[in-house]
Formats: C-alpha cells, structure tokens, sequence
C-alpha cells in the first residue's frame, strides 16, 4: 500500500511546479489538478534528476519526523495525519456557535416580539446511519411570532417515489416504529416543484427588509435530516432559481440566544434542557394540532404536531422571560370533553347497598378543604373551556362521587335548566334509588325526546357527526343530555346491573398487565401462576 | 517497497529521539517494531539471568534502565536463549539470528523454566512484554542530554503506545485459588451438568514457530509446516506463530526447511521451545480440540451452540422440527478442570420460504405481492446449505435464479442456478421463483455512508427456510404444547442427553483419538458435589408468621392475611371506555370485597367513562383528575397498545406523578377468574402506594441492600438506562429508586454514584443514621467485565461516601449472573433418578470458579423443566461476612419481591432495578418525578 501521506519524490516535483506556474501565471493550480499536468515532464527526468527530488523527499521526511512540529505530521495506525482529524461533534458545536452568532446580530434592531421564526419537521421514509440520503414523507412547518403566536402552518404529505432497494425493512420498521405512513401513500403529493414552491412561498413571505430568506429552526438531532430532506426536494423540483434555503438552524439555540437577550439571566442556559423541554410530551395526543392522517391513526409523530409542539413550549418557555401574555394562539385549543363522570348508582345496588353509608358520610368525616378545594377547582376549569366550545354544552362534570351543580353553565338552554334545577337538590335524590330512578326517568332517552331537549333540531346532525365512527344513537343521547349518568339503554336495567345486554363478553384471561409484564414481555412461554422468570 | 522500508529504519526510525545512542556493537537499536522484537529478546535475556523471573523484574528494569542494560549485555554474552523472531518478522532480524546461531553451542535448561502465565494467540506475548531496556535506556540518555524536563506530546503519545502496558489479562500473574465455603443448611448430595477431564499427560508444551523469509499468511504458514507433520505429529494447534504439543521435541530449537509451492523457495522454519504448561492452565486449547471434536461428530455450529442435524425430532403437524445440540465449555473450576455441558433445542421449520410465497399467493389472489412481501421482508431466513441466517430486507420480484451475476471468485457471469450446482451441488426446482435480497451491514465503527462490498446478497427462496417461531405460532397454544415436549426436559432427559454425548464421542474412534493426542480422557458420569439446603424461611405478615413451604410459595397466605402495612385507598379513579365499563364496575366490587382480607379499607373511586378509545381523550382526562389528593389512578386499556401505556405512564410518572395501575380489559373479563386476578392487582396496588406486604427477618442492623440493573436498547439513538434500588428500612421492605441514563461515550457508574449518594441521604433522612453495612447486588455484568467492575466501578461507588465526611460503611458487591449453562440436579430419594432442587439449594464448591468467591443459588421453584441457578460472584468483600451468612441473606432478598408471593430467581433489589430501568426505557425515556421515589411505582 503506498504510504499516502509521505512526501515522495513526484510530490517534491509538484511542489516547485507549482511555484513556477504560480509565478508565470498568477493562479495556484490545487494539489488535485497538479499530477495531470506534471507527471509528462517528471517521466521525462533523468534519474540523476530524479534522485535529486527523491532526496529532497527524504529531507522533508526527516524534517517531519523530528522537527519542531513533528506534531503536525503524526499518523495513526491507518496513516491518517492525527492533526487532522474531524471530529463531528466538535464541528456541529462550531457550526452552532456560528449560527447563532449570525442569528442574534440579524436580530440586532429588531423588537424580539416581532420577529417570524419559522419551524419545520419532516417524517421521514428511515433514519439509518449508514445511509447518506433522507426520503421525506411528511413535511410541517410553523410561522410564529412571539406576542402573536402561531401564524400560520403548512403541511403536506409527500411521496418521494419507490423505496430503494434493500430498505424495505427500514422503511417499514421505521414506519411502524414512529409516522404510521404507509409506503406509496395515496395522499403523497409526487410534484416536488409545487411542494418546492409551497415551502419558498411560506417562507417568503415574511422576508426580511434586506431580502433575506429568514432561517428554518428544528431540533439539534433533526438538522441534517431537513437538510437532506430539502436537498431531496430541492433537486426533484428541477427548479430554475437557485435553492436559497440554506439557513437551518437549531430551535434549542434560538431558545437559549432569546433568553440570554432578554437580560434576565447572566448565564446561557444549557442546551440540553432547553432540548428536553421543548420535546415535553404534554401535547403529544392533543388531536386538534395534529393532521387528519395522524388523527385518525392517533399517532403523535405527525411533523405538523411537532412543529406546533415545539412553538408551544417555546412559547411556554419564553412567556415568562420575554413578557408577552399567551393568548389562544399561543396554546392548542382545548379540546371537547369526551368523558363522562358516572354516579354512583350507576354501580349497582349490592354495590351500594355495602357502602352506602361510608359514601355519604364521608364529605363530613373528610379532612376538612378536602371535598370543598375539588368542588370549587372542577366549576372553574369547565367555564375556562365553555368560551371555546359554545355548540357543546353537554356533560357537566362531576368528581368523585358527587355531582357537582353547574347551573351556569347552560343558562342559555331552558330545558337544560330544568334539569339543572333538579341537580341543585341532589343530596336527597340521589340517596335512594327509587327517587334517583324516577330522576332518570325524567331525562330525555330518545333522540326525538333529546329534539325537544335541546330546543335545537338543526343542532343535532352535528352533534352526531363529531361521534363518527357509527357511535349508536343513545351514545348522542347521552352525550347530549346534562346530568352525568351511566349509560342507559332505552329501557333501563334494574339498578345495580347496569350492564348493556348487547356487550360482549369476553372469554380470555390474560395475565395482569404490570402484575407479570415482566414474564409475560419475554414471552418465555411460561404458563401463567409461575415466578416471573427474566 | 517494504523491504526497502525495513532497511532503512535504523536510521530513519527514532521520531522521538533525535539521535541514536551508540550501543555495544551486537546490540543493533532497532526502533519501532524492530525495537519490541529486540527488547522482547533482551528482557528475556535478562529474565533468564537472573534464574527466577517475576513479572516484576521486567517493571524494575523499566524503572532502573542503566543495569538493565549491563544485565542484558550480560546475559547476551551467556547466551543462553534463543532468539525470539516473532510476529511480523523484521530484517534486522536476520542478524540477530546468525549472531544467535553461533551461541548455540552453549548447553542450557529451558525446561526449568518456572511457568509463568500461558501465551495465547498469536503475538500477544510480543506485544506484551515491557519495552526494552534499550529502548528504555535510549530514551532517558537522550533526555538527559537534551534535558527537555517536559516531555513533548509526541513522547507522551509514545508512551500510551500498546507496548507500555501489561494489559493482557492472560500475562497475569495466576490469581491465587479462593474457596469459600458456607455451613449453613443441611448437606445434600447433588450432581450438576459437568463432568470431570482427566489428563494423564503433564501438560503441553508451548513452541514458538518462525518463518525465514517472513511470511504473513496463516495458511501458507499452516502448510509449510505441514509438510513436517511426521516430525512434529500434531500441529492441529498452529495458529501462525504459537504451537502447542503434547510432547516435548528432543531439543528446544528444531530448525527445519520446507518448500513453498508457489515458487518453489525454500522457507526456513525454526520451532522454539518457550514453556511447559500445566494441563489446567491450557483450557482454550482444550475447547479449540473439543470444537474439533464436534466436528468429527457432525454437528453443526449455530452461535456457541452445536447441533445434529441427522437425528431431528420433528413435529409435522407444524412443520417443524428440533434439533438436539450441545453447548460445551472446558475450564479450571474449583474441582479441577471440568466440561461443562448442556443440552439444548433449535426449532426449525421444514417450511421454505417458497412453499410460502404459494401458499400466500393462492391465498390472496389479488393482493398477494403486498402481502408477501408484508410478511417476509424483515423475517430472517435460513440457508441449510451453509448454515447461516440472514434478514430479508427486499423481494426482487424481477429476477429468477436464471438471472447471471459476475461471480467474484472466477470473475465470470454465471446464474444462480450454475452457482448453487457448482458450490453446493444444489439443483433448483423451480426457475420462475423472485429473489430474496439482503443488504450486508457495514461493520460496527464503519463511517456514515458506508458501503459493503458486494452490498446485497440474493437468496434463492426455494433453499431459504424461516428461521423463528412467528407470533402467530408462538400464540398457538397446542403448538407451543407440543414443541415444550421436546424442549422443555427434565433434569433426566437432560441427563440422558448427556450421557449419549459422552457415549458418542467414547465411541468415535476418531474424536476419541482427538483426545488421546492431548492425553485426555473424559469421566463417564456427572461429577456430584456436597450442597447445602438452606433452612426455610419465615414469611412475616401483618398478624400471621409462615413458613415459605418447601415450593416457597405463600399465594393462599398472601391474599388471606393483614399486610405489613396495608394503605387505605380513599380518593383513586378509574378510568375506562364504555365498552369496559361492565369490567369496571365488577371490577371496583371485587376490590372493595378483597381488599378486607388484606386489611385494606377501598373507598370507592372516582369513576371516568371515556367517551373514545383515544389517547389523546385518556391522556387529557388524567391530567384533568390528577390533583394532590388523588392516591392513585386505574386505567382499564381495551387492548395492548405500547403507545397508550407509554403515554399513561409518561403523565402518571413524570407530568403529574401519582402511581397508577394499567389493566388491560382482557385480564378481567372473566368472571370466574376475576378474584384473583383482583387480589393480585390489590397486593400490587398496594406496593405502589407504599404499602408493604410481607417481610423476612433480616439478622442485620444498619444495613442497605442495594440493586443494580441496566436496560440496553438495541434500538439506535436510545440511552440505556441505569436502575437502581436501596432499601430504606431494617427489614427491607421499603426501597427507595432513583434512574441514571448513560449516553454514549458516558459511564453508567459516574449516574449511580450519584444515584448512591442520594440513596444514602434518603437512608439517614429515613433513620437518622447512616448505614454501616452495604450489600451491593450488580445485575447486568458479563463475564467479560468482571474486572473492570470490580477494580474500577467499585472504587468510583465507594468514593460517594466520601461525600458524607468520615464516613467508611463495610460494602460488598455481589455480581448476580442468572443467564448461565450450569445446571444443579438434585438425587430423587425413592428411585435415584434426577430431579430438580429445592429453592434454597447452594452450591459453592466444585464447580465454582477456581479465582474467585463465588457461589450458585437455587431460589425458585419450577413446575416443568429444568430449574436453572442463578450464579452469585462476590467480587468486592468489605463486609467480610462469612460465605454462609452471605448465601442467606441471598436467599432472604428473594422472597422480597412484591409481585409475586414467592422466590424468584434474583434478589429482589436486583429485580425491582431491572423493573424499574425497563419501564423508564421502554415507556418513560425521562427520570420518574422524585416524589415517586419512595415506593415501587414501577412494579
């Protein structure tokens, strides 16, 4: 193996070469370009002059072995130049120093508040190390400025055409492990121009005064993922103007430059904290900021998701430090109530019948603050939701086993009213069952009776639609009836089985989720009732 | 070129130096790899001097150039070793050689020479010897001379260089026998699955073979002295610079000329006697013989396992069918050098891939590309032809085993079908059949983008068998029956398996030859061994004392009696979708009615109905109830989805922590099972809220038991994660738990020296004291890092307690080992067969380590197959406890786990921290809220 980066005889050759190309001609040709143009007139020396270069050779060979910067020229056992080695983490560090340098002086006569950041994510066909290009499946992007929150978001689905061969396995697993995409998505846009143009539309918009195409952010780990990505479409567009987008940089450092511009803190904070909270998992299930796709397959790695997950929580995490209240757009939006708080008749008389006294005695035997702290917490964060969902005034929420008066809720619904009304004197009716019975007599169980209820007959199509999913029709009853109660077939069980007889049974035991997950995960095929075996 | 380059290194080759330093004239100063070669010899020189070679004269001379040097000189001029041309053999050599030749008349006694540790592989001894005291001395005169005081970063990377430091784990001094042996219990008479070799010779004798002209490949190494093979009788050994022989050749250099074929040169090969070794000391020669062995018994290699493939047990119904193996292991025990051997099963499927590709394509007509193609690609695949899995990562629909491709040996294009009848002699059936691709992984450490060369291997599909049960298969309860008769065996099946191994091999001339050569011989039957049956332990409930009972198990006391201490569930919730909400209530009945035994008062919970099977309505329902007042929530979950529980536990452990319970609907839908799945959920909840269930007495004061585990992901990108679990009260029963992540490049003991530290605070914040007695249990650990946990992570842990002022509690680490062969059999009473022991069986001599202080526990009891030990290695002893008490209090931790009213087969610490770092790996990614930390929230 010729030993590459020793000087030899040809090299010492070039050298002078190029001295003298340099002088004739004022231009440096690179190391590159030398051999072609020198190795005629070297094969035309004469050995003697030959010799003379190799000698030359062997004296910068010693020159470089026990000079004073030997140091420069240490190899490895592989022959590298130890000095020249790359270290990856080292020079992303740098790359980050330098960005937000230019970040922070771009910002230099700006109001903070003011200024667009654009955030943008891709979902990806496979994340392999070994593999030096990113297919995008799913592209996300946010424009958001701090006093007014989101702008705008832009998401698309992308279908970069076959999987290449031998990744099958990795799109797959990678598919299954995280996005859910399906390979050769239907809803894939393949014109990568259009989804070229969409992403320079996006961004241009909010150009600087200078003309300058603002930077994208992500997270640190993702940088090179929508480079590539971007590359990738870049380069399917076939686009005429040249790709402008170059300016990736990392959200984790924008946090920390808008931080330590505030003034409020000496130190930068660290970086890794900053990663950790804008990856907090609060809104990873919120569905109202997640695509229709990932909605319905209730899947948290949707790149739009994540974009607005990461606004927010920088939003969450610059509030306090750059002054500037959160307003709806700075938060998801609440999403509708999809539960229901059963009373506890709803369980059963034999059920009752051994706890009934424990029940209602309890609030006064409790440790005072105790029941009166969670009657009056549950009331308030109804109402904060009541403003976003006006056409939904279902279900008023109970705790615990105590139906909670919420008389200002519905004061817009007469007959809801009514059966408010009835709520406010609970204490009595609920205690015996022949009364809570005759209650839930009284409420409407048909979906005509619900008409009359709700006094709102073009209302109800969309109550019904937004249970999708062939929910039955008493499920709509119940939805949209006040009152918290179980759920009730159109004649009633007789208290205390209070089980639908339609509901399946199931005959299959399995172990215990977290009793023997620890046996049962490895799935050693040990029967059930053995010790966990690891 | 390279010669050249040899020649001139003399000169060249002092980077460091500056100058050479004028040395006696037969001293030629050879640096680089020269110098090693010459220090080597001369250190030798030196050794042999002096007539009692320690490892430490070596170190001495390091220390104290100048006489070593006079030393050398010295013994060169006695002369009385021969040179040491090895490895890579350098030009210079060759005047060592003539130089040596001439001193050859001089007589000596090699033989005598005192064994030292054994040389393994090749070239390790050179690259561990000290350097040479030339070298050495070379270097102090020039620094001297220059009197440079700081040395120059290029000294400083000279001296990190491979040749410094002993580091080789064989060129250790034999560490002295340790025998720890336990009175506790009563004797019984056990076997376990080792059996005796008997070795008439010696030992073997240890050569060094060199090459003149030097050559580098092993092969040609192998036959040049191959053609020798009357001389030297056995060279089966050879492994390009080291031979082993079980004779001694008549003098202690034999120089010998072979020719090489190619060119018809003649090689010079000079065999050097270097050492006797004793027969205990040359175990990895033993089991390279029984390797061969296995060869001569056809079977087949998978992993460290060999099987037979011409007796397989087949199960038609399922098309598939078991393989007996073995897996064998030679080395030096406490009894001396044993074999250990254990039977094992490989499950194979008759079916190709092909015969399922057709039956899937008539199976769906239309879609049957999709669906193939869903099924098989990231399956792994067999090849019986050679043996050898691999991972599907495509179908190439377009191609057929008729397609050419450019073979690489003979560089023509030649088909598949060609290629298989002429490497394999495989004739392929069907022509039309797609291909199977494999992408090849670049090895591990390759630079991104890196490619393979050839990147993708094509498989022919007819040839390619599935290898592992599906989970389809694995779900099917009969089949699963089925094959458990054959791979689940009993310690007398196990046994017999055993016996016909050593049958086979006493009854094959050939293999029975392969030992004859060596002088072994291997006993006929199993060797037994003197345990111990530790006494029974007292199970402590809240009013009730207990005997574990001889299965050691107290289910049926468990559920009947008052708890330690029992926790009142007042204010908890549950959570459930509609269609659970019949499972619910029963549910919520059976809590209150079965938590009376265990002296729990159940209030009755908050109830949530979901309206949706989401996520998202779950995940924002939780963090609406969760307050401070709220004890606990149950989730009913209508099917095993990993991204609901991750995301339940991520907001109950770290958003808003409160111990939660996940229950998925299947598990309570029966009825008539119902009650004791809710005890069992019960007794969980309970451990969750910090309650305690039963206890064990613990003869110790002030003392910690501390557990240690670590979950890897093989997943890229993820942590591992660190578990770690002490004890916070005497009894044991209260465990504080803390996480350490460890990144890459970061060492898991810097995150559980903090975890320690912590873990000692809580302790005096708990007791108002420290403790004065540690015991560590280390899961986690192979065999491999014994040593560096017990001289490196051990010291890092003790140095918390500097941290707390004087402070110096007595601590022990114990290794704790459960994935092992070893396999204890206990003499059946009434017929003399084999069966498996009872929990509490020790085992601490005999097939114990010979180095170390170690013993095997039996702790759990198991209802079929064989039970297997779990392996305690004390590697650090600063409590000094006798061996008896220190296997009891073993025993003792094993009944301490929550969840499940037994003995498993770990301390209990040990299992709590392998809970722990699993949930926070698998679901949680983040640390659990600190709050958490004082009860077992992730049981």
């Amino acid at each position: 193996m010729p030993n590459k980066n020793t000087p030899n005889g040809f090299y010492m050759f070039m050298l002078e070469e190029q001295k003298k190309i340099k002088a004739q001609t004022k231009t440096t040709p690179s190391m590159h370009e030398l051999p072609a143009m020198c190795k005629d007139s070297w094969k035309s020396l004469s050995a003697a002059q030959k010799a003379y270069y190799d000698n030359l050779a062997k004296q910068e060979k010693a020159r470089q072995r026990s000079g004073s910067d030997k140091d420069k020229y240490r190899k490895d056992n592989q022959r590298q130049i130890i000095a020249y080695r790359r270290d990856p983490v080292l020079e992303k560090e740098k790359r980050r120093r330098h960005e937000t340098d230019v970040m922070q002086k771009s910002w230099r006569d700006h109001d903070l508040l003011e200024i667009v950041f654009h955030v943008i994510d891709f979902q990806v066909m496979y994340d392999e190390r070994h593999e030096d290009h990113h297919l995008p499946l799913e592209l996300g992007m946010t424009a958001f400025t701090l006093r007014d929150g989101l702008l705008k978001s832009l998401h698309s689905f992308i279908n970069p055409g076959e999987v290449p061969q031998g990744n099958k396995h990795l799109a797959f697993k990678h598919s299954e492990n995280t996005h859910k995409i399906p390979i050769d998505f239907e809803q894939g846009d393949k014109d990568f121009g259009r989804i070229w143009r969409k992403i320079n539309d996006f961004i241009n918009g909010d150009a600087t005064d200078d003309g300058d195409i603002p930077p994208l952010f992500c997270l640190s780990d993702n940088t090179e993922i929508v480079e590539g990505c971007l590359d990738f479409i870049y380069m399917k567009s076939d686009a005429d103007e040249p790709n402008l987008i170059h300016k990736i940089y990392c959200m984790e450092d924008l946090v920390s430059s808008l931080i330590v511009k505030s003034g409020k803190t000496e130190r930068r904070p660290v970086l890794s904290q900053i990663n950790d909270a804008l990856r907090q998992n609060l809104w990873d299930f919120t569905g109202s900021i997640r695509c229709a796709y990932h909605e319905e397959t209730d899947c948290s790695f949707c790149s739009l998701s994540i974009v607005r997950r990461h606004s927010f929580a920088a939003f969450d995490l610059l509030s306090n430090v750059l002054d500037f209240s959160l307003t709806p757009n700075h938060m998801p939006p609440q999403p509708e109530q999809q539960f229901q708080v059963l009373a506890p008749e709803a369980f059963g008389r034999a059920f009752q019948r051994g706890n009934r006294r424990k029940n209602f005695e309890r609030p006064q035997t409790a440790p005072n603050g105790d029941w009166e702290d969670r009657h009056q917490y549950m009331p308030q964060r109804q109402q904060h939701q009541q403003p976003r969902q006006p056409d939904y005034s279902v279900v008023p929420p109970a705790v615990g086993r105590f139906e909670i008066n919420l008389s200002d809720d519905d004061d817009d619904e007469d007959e809801d009213n009514d059966d408010n009304y009835e709520d406010e004197d609970d204490e009595e009716v609920k205690s015996t069952h022949a009364e809570y019975h005759l209650k839930e007599l009284r409420k409407p169980k048909t979906l005509s009776m619900l008409q009359v209820v709700s006094n709102d007959g073009g209302n109800m199509p969309s109550v019904l639609a937004r249970l999708g999913r062939g929910a039955p029709l008493y499920m709509a009853a119940q939805m949209t009836h006040p009152g918290g109660m179980a759920p009730q077939p159109a004649v009633a069980p007789p208290p205390g089985f209070g089980i639908r007889p339609t509901m399946p049974v199931t005959r299959q035991v399995t172990p215990v989720q977290s009793l023997g997950s620890g046996a049962i995960g490895r799935g050693r095929g040990r029967g059930r009732g053995l010790p966990p075996q690891i | 070129m390279e010669e050249e380059e040899k020649e001139k290194q003399p000169q060249e080759s002092l980077p460091s130096v500056g100058r050479v330093v004028p040395a006696k004239p037969e001293t030629i100063v050879p640096m680089g790899r020269g110098a090693l070669l010459a220090g080597l010899r001369q250190s030798m020189l030196a050794k042999q001097a002096e007539q009692e070679p320690k490892l430490s004269s070596s170190i001495e001379q390091q220390q104290n150039p100048k006489p070593a040097v006079s030393q050398m000189s010295g013994a060169a001029a006695a002369g009385d070793a021969p040179p040491k041309p090895l490895g890579r053999g350098l030009a210079q050599m060759r005047a060592l050689m003539a130089q040596q030749s001439q001193q050859q008349q001089v007589p000596h006694q090699q033989s005598q020479v005192p064994i030292r540790a054994p040389f393994i592989g090749r070239g390790q001894s050179v690259l561990t010897k000290p350097p040479s005291a030339t070298h050495q001395s070379s270097r102090a005169s020039s620094h001297s001379d220059e009197a440079s005081g700081s040395e120059t970063p290029s000294e400083a990377l000279s001296k990190m260089s491979l040749d410094e430091k002993p580091k080789n784990p064989n060129e250790r001094p034999r560490r002295p026998t340790v025998t720890k042996i336990g009175t506790e219990g009563t004797p019984t008479s056990l076997a376990a699955n080792y059996v005796r070799v008997l070795c008439k010779n010696q030992g073997v004798y240890l050569y060094h073979v060199g090459f003149s002209p030097v050559i580098d490949n092993r092969r040609l190494k192998a036959g040049l002295l191959a053609q020798h093979r009357d001389r030297f009788k056995t060279i089966s050994s050879f492994d390009g610079s080291t031979l082993y022989l079980p004779h001694k050749l008549q003098d202690a250099e034999t120089v010998v000329t072979s020719t090489r074929k190619t060119d018809g040169s003649a090689v010079t090969i000079t065999v050097t006697f270097v050492k006797a070794v004793p027969p205990e000391q040359c175990c990895h020669l033993y089991n390279v013989i029984f390797r061969k062995i296995m060869h001569i018994l056809e079977m087949c290699q998978v992993g460290r396992y060999y099987y037979n493939p011409h007796t397989p047990a087949s199960v038609p119904q399922y098309k598939l069918e078991v393989w007996p193996g073995y897996i064998t292991a030679i080395k030096e025990h406490e009894g001396g050098l044993l074999l250990l051997l254990d039977a094992s099963h490989r499950v194979l499927r008759t079916q190709t891939v092909l015969e399922i590709m057709e039956n899937d394509q008539m199976k769906y007509q239309q879609s049957y590309l999709e669906e193939i193609t869903k099924k098989l690609v990231g399956s792994t695949v067999l090849t019986r032809y050679n043996n050898k899995t691999y991972r599907v990562d495509d179908i190439v629909w377009d191609k057929n085993p008729l397609h050419k491709f450019d073979s690489r040996a003979s560089g023509e294009s030649m088909s598949f079908e060609d290629y298989y009848r002429k490497q394999h002699n495989i004739e392929i059936k069907s022509k039309t059949q797609p291909l199977l691709l494999h992408k090849r992984k670049p090895p591990k450490g390759a630079p991104p983008g890196f490619k393979m060369d050839p990147e993708f291997l094509c498989l022919i599909p007819e040839l390619c068998y599935s290898s592992g049960l599906t989970d389809d298969m694995r779900s099917n309860f009969s089949m699963m029956k089925d094959l458990a008769a054959h791979t689940r065996v009993t310690p007398a099946q196990r046994q017999l398996a055993m016996k016909k191994f050593i049958d086979n091999v006493n009854g094959s001339p050939e293999a029975l030859a392969a030992l004859e050569e060596w002088g072994l011989q291997l006993d006929s039957s199993l060797v037994s061994i003197n345990g111990r049956q530790l006494p029974m332990e007292k199970i402590m409930m809240g009013q009730k004392e207990f005997s574990a009972g001889p299965q050691s198990d107290w289910s049926r006391e468990a559920t009947r009696n008052q708890l330690v201490s029992p926790v009142n569930l007042v204010n908890w919730g549950i959570f459930f979708t509609r269609r659970d909400a019949s499972k619910a209530n029963d549910f919520v009945k059976h809590m209150q009615t079965e938590t009376k035994n265990m002296g729990i008062s159940c209030q009755v919970p908050f109830r949530k109905e979901l309206m949706n099977d989401r996520i998202e309505t779950l995940v924002q329902e939780l963090r609406n109830s969760i307050n401070d007042k709220v004890q606990l929530v149950v989730v009913i979950n209508p099917t095993n989805r990993d991204d609901r529980y991750s995301a339940i536990k991520k907001v109950c452990c770290v958003e808003a922590p409160v111990p939660s319970q996940v229950i998925i609907a299947k598990t309570i839908s029966r009825p008539e099972k119902l009650r004791s799945v809710v005890q069992k959920i019960a007794l969980q909840i309970n451990c969750k809220l910090g309650g305690e269930l039963w206890a064990v007495k613990i003869p110790f004061n002030k003392l910690m038991v501390v557990g240690i585990d670590s979950y890897h992901d093989a997943a890229k990108g993820k942590q591992s994660v660190g578990g770690f679990v002490a004890s916070m009260n005497r009894l044991c029963t209260r465990w504080y738990s803390n996480v350490c992540f460890q990144r890459p490049g970061q060492e898991l003991v810097h995150g559980l020296q903090i975890c320690l530290t912590s873990a000692l605070r809580k302790y005096h914040a708990e007791n108002h004291f420290l403790p004065e007695k540690i015991v560590i249990f280390r899961d986690g650990v192979g065999d491999g890092q014994l040593d560096m946990l017990a001289d490196h992570e051990v010291k890092q842990l003790h140095r918390c307690f500097s941290s707390f002022g004087e402070y110096t509690p007595q601590c022990t680490t114990v290794c704790v080992q459960k994935r092992i062969n070893t396999r204890i059999y206990s003499r059946d009473r009434d017929e003399g067969g084999m069966v498996n022991p009872p929990p509490g069986t020790v085992v601490d001599s005999v097939v114990t380590r010979r180095d170390r202080y170690d013993f095997f526990i039996v702790s759990q009891h198991v209802r079929q197959g064989t039970v297997s030990p779990t392996h305690y290695i004390v590697v650090d002893d600063g409590l000094d406890l006798a061996p008896g008490y220190m296997q009891r209090l073993t025993y003792k931790m094993t009944h301490l786990y929550y969840n499940w009213p037994g003995t498993v087969r770990v301390p209990a610490p040990c299992q709590y921290a392998h809970k722990l770092a699993y949930l926070v790996g698998e679901s949680i990614h983040k640390e659990p809220a600190e709050c958490l930390s004082d009860r077992l929230f992730f049981l």
